[in-house]
């Protein structure tokens, strides 16, 4: 198959520099909600920077080995660009202490084509070791033979697992004596819900080396007399002062768990009508917890999240795995700077930490891979950066990875403990 | 654009004139952009002419191939390596940076607008309409850069894709 470079005349242009061309890139091997057998990859950029995600191209996570289990596969896709599918293209690994080739084997060329087991022009890998201290390698294409030039590399980080607990409080909200709100009182997810909620969480998070665990109960917390049944209102205060969002928080946490409380609906009042139900969870980190103690009539802000209902379980996840990551001191992912300005541009709206879960459908930038909601509505992705970031970009936190995972190991997520 | 000596005999004396012959270079690299050290050197090509080998040698340190201008203008120029082959076609102009579409000429000229999905479509044409090859190219631009990360095109990102291309 052809493939046309165009070059501008030189003779008319002779400053014109050369012509670059790159041949392949690497992509996220499915298309739809997060999988963690096909990792998204952090693929900003290609000037090659320090450690962590140190190639000229992008790079991705794996979770290290858990004692006892069978480490899973992950695949990447190698997008052949510029070459035919007849080009021999040869996986290789710079080093294999942390993660080995699992198809093809070294030395073997990739197969373009389909399998009865393999999806074409993937490369399936396993970490071979726990992880710890975080190793990265590199994943090199050659091209030819499998001493041939490297025409694409990808830069592989091996995660330490971190497990997280989760304690999930489903929570009953009674509004005045004589109310009867628009929703129950009592919250709708069933425990089918919740254990499809958790499991999505951690196709999501995986790739980071976070597991989510839940405890082996739901709690039940009834709380009485707020504003709405089944309901939190939000007002012109803060959330971290918000003393029906933090009464809740407050309720029965377990102090070595990340505190997780579902029931059926925020409503935000200071909203218009139709646009006061757009919240779909709160989170607290323990900095936002220990700066916001208790005061008069106010216990005190307190660390974990909060969720309304969702019917879609994909949608609810991706929310809950946004939340997590404010417990775990990621900011919103924006152009320039945490939450200053949220930018309609490609890379945040593929970012787990953008602040909508939905994306504007005539954006030219929704086309990222991640699909629909059950409403229609596009997703927003489930990806977190790993790369270094370049002195000026702005971005406040591109290492998401790294800071979530010092903020876990710091217990950023834990209850304050309050007498 | 570099230079060759060659040898003519004009009115019957020996002469040697220095002329300028212009060729296109065309570098294949791992990764998009004008940094050093991403060719994909010692690899062997063949350029074609209407399909018949006309020259062939391996290329440079840089991954750099030349060609000459004239067989290119020529038509039915194409280069043959990594068991591909690449129809080289010519273009007499690009538009000004400052429109979209001269932006997206610039970008591709430098290897950026490739696909980041699973989506292995050749290149669009640069013909101004934004989508998101387009956008992720921007954005990989201005981290490689070390400007602002946010989607936005501004001056600075215009003269940096200026001095990138050449032109």
């Amino acid at each position: 198959m052809p493939f046309p470079i165009t070059v501008l005349d030189p003779k008319a242009f002779p400053a014109v520099k050369a012509r670059r061309v790159t041949l392949v890139h690497f992509a996220r091997a499915v298309e739809g909600f997060a999988d963690a057998s096909a990792p998204d990859i952090d693929n900003r950029g290609n000037v090659l920077r320090a450690a962590p995600g140190a190639a000229y191209g992008p790079a991705t996570g794996i979770t290290g080995k858990v004692t006892g289990k069978e480490p899973r596969e992950v695949r990447i896709k190698l997008v052949r660009d510029r070459i035919d599918a007849s080009a021999k293209l040869f996986p290789e690994l710079e080093s294999t202490a942390n993660v080995s080739l699992v198809y093809p084997l070294t030395g073997v060329a990739l197969n373009p084509a389909d399998t009865s087991s393999r999806f074409g022009d993937c490369i399936y890998l396993k970490a071979n070791s726990d992880g710890a201290g975080d190793p990265e390698t590199k994943l090199k294409i050659r091209y030819g033979t499998a001493t041939g030039p490297v025409i694409a590399e990808l830069a592989i980080l091996v995660y330490k697992p971190v497990t997280i607990y989760v304690k999930i409080h489903r929570v009953t909200i009674n509004g005045p004596a004589s109310a009867t709100g628009p929703v129950d009182a009592e919250c709708a997810y069933s425990d089918d819900e919740i254990a499809g909620i958790v499991d999505r969480m951690n196709r999501i998070m995986e790739p980071a080396g976070m597991i989510y665990v839940p405890r082996a109960t739901i709690a039940t917390e009834v709380i009485d007399s707020y504003t709405e049944r089944g309901t939190v209102t939000l007002t012109r205060v803060g959330d971290q002062v918000n003393v029906e969002l933090q009464t809740i928080l407050n309720t029965n946490p377990d102090p070595d768990s990340l505190n997780v409380y579902l029931f059926n609906r925020f409503r935000d009042i200071t909203q218009t009508a139709g646009r006061d139900l757009g919240v779909a969870g709160i989170a607290m980190s323990r900095d936002q917890a220990n700066a916001n103690p208790p005061a008069t009539a106010f216990p005190g802000c307190q660390a974990g999240f909060a969720m309304c209902y969702s019917s879609d379980l994909e949608y609810a996840a991706h929310t809950a795995a946004h939340e997590i990551g404010h417990t775990l001191r990621l900011q919103h992912y924006g152009g320039r700077g945490p939450m200053s300005r949220m930018k309609n541009e490609i890379w945040a709206n593929r970012n787990l930490m953008r602040n909508t879960v939905n994306l504007a459908v005539a954006s030219p930038a929704r086309n990222i891979g991640y699909g629909s909601y059950n409403n229609g509505r596009v997703r927003t992705g489930g990806w977190l950066g790993t790369k270094t970031l370049p002195t000026t970009a702005n971005l406040g936190q591109a290492n998401q990875i790294a800071i979530a995972r010092a903020a876990a190991a710091a217990d950023s997520y834990k209850p304050v403990t309050r007498s | 654009m570099s230079t060759t000596v060659v040898s003519r005999i004009l009115e019957g004396l020996p002469h040697t004139n220095t002329i300028v012959l212009p060729k296109l270079r065309i570098r294949f690299q791992i990764a998009a952009g004008d940094g050093a050290n991403i060719g994909i050197a010692g690899v062997k090509y063949q350029i074609l002419f209407s399909g018949v080998p006309m020259s062939e040698g391996v290329t440079d340190p840089n991954g750099e191939i030349i060609v000459p201008l004239v067989q290119a203008r020529a038509g039915n120029c194409s280069i043959k390596i990594f068991d591909t082959e690449y129809p080289v076609q010519i273009t007499p102009n690009w538009e000004a940076v400052d429109t979209y579409q001269g932006m997206q000429q610039r970008l591709d000229h430098l290897g950026y607008m490739h696909g980041h999905l699973m989506d292995a479509t050749i290149d669009p044409a640069a013909d101004g309409n934004i989508n998101e090859r387009t956008l992720h190219a921007v954005n990989d631009f201005l981290w490689d850069s070390d400007l602002p990360v946010d989607g936005e095109v501004t001056s600075a990102m215009r003269t940096k894709l200026t001095s990138s291309a050449g032109v």
